[in-house]
């Protein structure tokens, strides 16, 4: 059976590279543009792990991270975090809602995301 | 000895608007007030002395002389209303040409008025007592010349009320409220004892209280003035107390003194103490100045944090707005690429993959590039914080040598490790920074050596781990060797063998390094001749 990735990403043209990629290598992807978006679409599905941006245009991708840790449902879901903003604090936040990990996007190639996936997934 | 009734009231009174009017001429002249104004309000003070002490005279000595004297003391009167026309529109900073125009037209009216009463009959015809009571047989002019000071009263009266329904400053409201309650206060009291009375009702006998009541006006203005210049108005005890003095020794010359050399010592003496409290009062000015200078330059300094503090929001904001727009489209670039060079999109022909491989080594540098210039920027900014943990310093070293043995063997150079004799205990570290610092200065050595290779080797030294990088490069001249941890150098060397980089990363090594309390030098014996770098870090 296939796994799945739920990935939410708000830049188009990296979001259908990322879901190229994933599909390549055999997952089934669904897609998010944005948190809200994001949180309406989880609903009723069980991804296998989540790729989740940062930036986000009005909610970032921590308050995503918060709400959906309030569900039973996904509180074990693997989540990577991965942003072209480097901040510490943000990073830290990520952690402490359970991410795997949170990745530079400019520092990795799709393998190398798809190796990280790879990784982390249940 | 003169007693205090009637006429000698009028006479203390007199003394009384005198020193107060010399007074007020010396307070306005020892602040730093407007030129301008202090000189319009120094000629108006003069115009009263001549009016009020003339228009006495003239009701105590002989009918030939009084009638000069209080023609004199009227002819005045016209200027007199005149400069304060001038005054009021220089205080009020009306620059209009009409303006101009208006006051010129009083000017030379008035001072036709003062050829008119001086030298003929036409305002002034006659004068003669009754009772001891001044009595004025009008000319024919003379409603020519109370229509012309009815004018002028009116028209500064209307430019004053004009202003205080205009104006929403505070200050300047209350400044303009002064002159209105002194100016209006004046006209009435001017108007009623010295025109409708004696013309209308021929009652002589309270001139005085029409020509002191110049007193009021010149007091009011005074304030205004004092006020527009200070922002709290600041009459300092001394100023009274000089001022009382003043005038119980004025007053007491006048009275006090028929002796004329005991006169001469005590107008002296009075004059000393005009110029001591002018002194004083000038000393005062300056220590409110002093304090007005101090407030402003805190208020500047408020400013100048302010602006810091918006700087700084907005230094934080370019920097998260450039890392996330620059490398976005950096990322979907170095992605499509290596999926391309990968075969993801099916075989590339191996003179295309070459080129692609170009392109995204391109790319790599133009990464590692944003990637630097935002690390300085958020060093310099503050934001870059040091997040030390307990690590094994060997073990980190011994990953990234192993990172760096394929790239290392490509290039015919060896990379070696040499283990310390002593094995370090775990020490609290940044592995993040760390990991950056030993990597660009691994890179550099691979960069900059043709043959040989780069050996990495750790030790404890006086509870420091010390870290030496040494490679059989290029070497560094000795000029170059302090200048390379500076931002954008990048040494002699760099620039003949490499285009690469923008001499960032060794900047940011000795920024990582130094959040450990650590140090970082570089040594080289010269060109050609290799180079070592060394990171000693205290072990906490």
């Amino acid at each position: 059976m296939k796994k799945t990735i739920f990935i939410i990403e708000d830049e188009l043209m990296l979001a259908d590279m990322y879901k190229e990629k994933m599909e390549m290598a055999g997952f089934e992807v669904i897609q998010a543009f944005d948190a809200e978006e994001a949180l309406k679409k989880i609903e009723g599905t069980n991804p296998d792990i989540i790729l989740l941006d940062i930036l986000l245009p009005r909610q970032s991708g921590i308050y995503f991270l918060e709400r959906i840790r309030e569900k039973e449902e996904f509180k074990e879901t693997p989540v990577i975090a991965f942003s072209n903003f480097d901040d510490s604090e943000t990073r830290k936040m990520a952690f402490d809602l359970g991410a795997k990990d949170y990745l530079i996007k400019t520092n990795y190639t799709p393998q190398e995301i798809l190796d990280k996936v790879k990784k982390y997934i249940k | 000895m003169p007693g205090l009734y009637g006429v000698e009231i009028v006479r203390i009174a007199l003394l009384f608007v005198n020193a107060i009017g010399l007074w007020f001429v010396v307070l306005i002249n020892s602040h730093k007030t407007d030129k301008k104004i202090s000189n319009l309000f120094s000629t108006m003070v003069i115009l009263m002395f001549i009016w009020v002490n003339l228009a006495y005279f003239s009701r105590i000595l002989d009918i030939e002389i009084g009638i000069k004297l209080i023609r004199i003391a009227w002819s005045v009167t016209p200027l007199f209303f005149t400069t304060i026309l001038y005054f009021i529109l220089e205080f009020l900073g009306e620059k209009k040409k009409i303006y101009q125009k208006i006051k010129l037209a009083f000017l030379l009216i008035s001072i036709l008025f003062v050829f008119i009463t001086l030298f003929t009959s036409a305002i002034i015809d006659k004068i003669y007592f009754i009772n001891q009571i001044l009595q004025i047989e009008y000319g024919i002019l003379s409603w020519v010349f109370f229509g012309t000071v009815c004018v002028l009263s009116f028209l500064n009266i209307f430019l004053l009320l004009r202003k205080r329904f205009s104006t929403s400053e505070n200050n300047q409201k209350f400044e303009t409220n002064c002159l209105l309650v002194g100016f209006s206060s004046f006209f009435l009291l001017n108007g009623i004892y010295n025109i409708i009375l004696p013309v209308f009702y021929q009652r002589f006998n309270l001139y005085y209280l029409g020509d002191y009541s110049t007193i009021i006006l010149i007091s009011f203005i005074a304030y205004a003035i004092l006020k527009a210049k200070l922002f709290k108005l600041f009459i300092s005890l001394p100023t009274l107390l000089m001022a009382a003095i003043f005038i119980i020794l004025f007053t007491d010359l006048i009275f006090l003194t028929p002796d004329p050399t005991l006169k001469l010592i005590k107008l002296i003496s009075l004059l000393t103490i005009a110029y001591i409290s002018y002194l004083l009062m000038k000393s005062v000015q300056r220590q409110t100045e002093q304090r007005e200078e101090i407030e402003q330059l805190v208020q500047r300094l408020e400013k100048a944090n302010k602006d810091l503090r918006m700087a700084d929001k907005t230094k934080s904001e370019f920097i998260s707005i450039a890392s996330h727009q620059l490398r976005t489209p950096l990322t979907s670039t170095k992605g499509y690429l290596s999926m391309i060079a990968d075969g993801t999109y099916g075989k590339v022909p191996p003179k295309i993959k070459e080129k692609i491989d170009c392109v995204f080594y391109s790319n790599e540098r133009l990464i590692k590039l944003v990637n630097e210039l935002l690390n300085v920027s958020r060093i310099e900014a503050g934001k870059i914080k040091y997040e030390p943990e307990k690590k094994d310093l060997e073990k980190i070293l011994y990953q990234i040598i192993q990172d760096f043995r394929i790239v290392a063997k490509e290039k015919g150079l060896t990379i070696k490790f040499k283990k310390p004799k002593e094995k370090l205990p775990e020490m609290l570290l940044d592995e993040d920074k760390l990991r950056q610092v030993i990597l660009n200065i691994i890179d550099n050595g691979i960069k900059y050596t043709n043959k040989g290779g780069i050996t990495v080797s750790l030790e404890k030294k006086d509870n420091n781990a010390c870290i030496a990088i040494a490679d059989t490069g290029e070497g560094i001249r000795k000029e170059d060797l302090e200048k390379m941890f500076q931002s954008f150098s990048r040494g002699s060397t760099g620039v003949m063998l490499s285009r690469e980089g923008a001499g960032l990363g060794l900047y940011i090594a000795k920024k990582f390094i130094e959040m450990h309390d650590g140090k970082i030098w570089a040594e080289s014996k010269g060109l050609k001749k290799g180079s070592q770098f060394y990171i000693q870090i205290p072990i906490k």
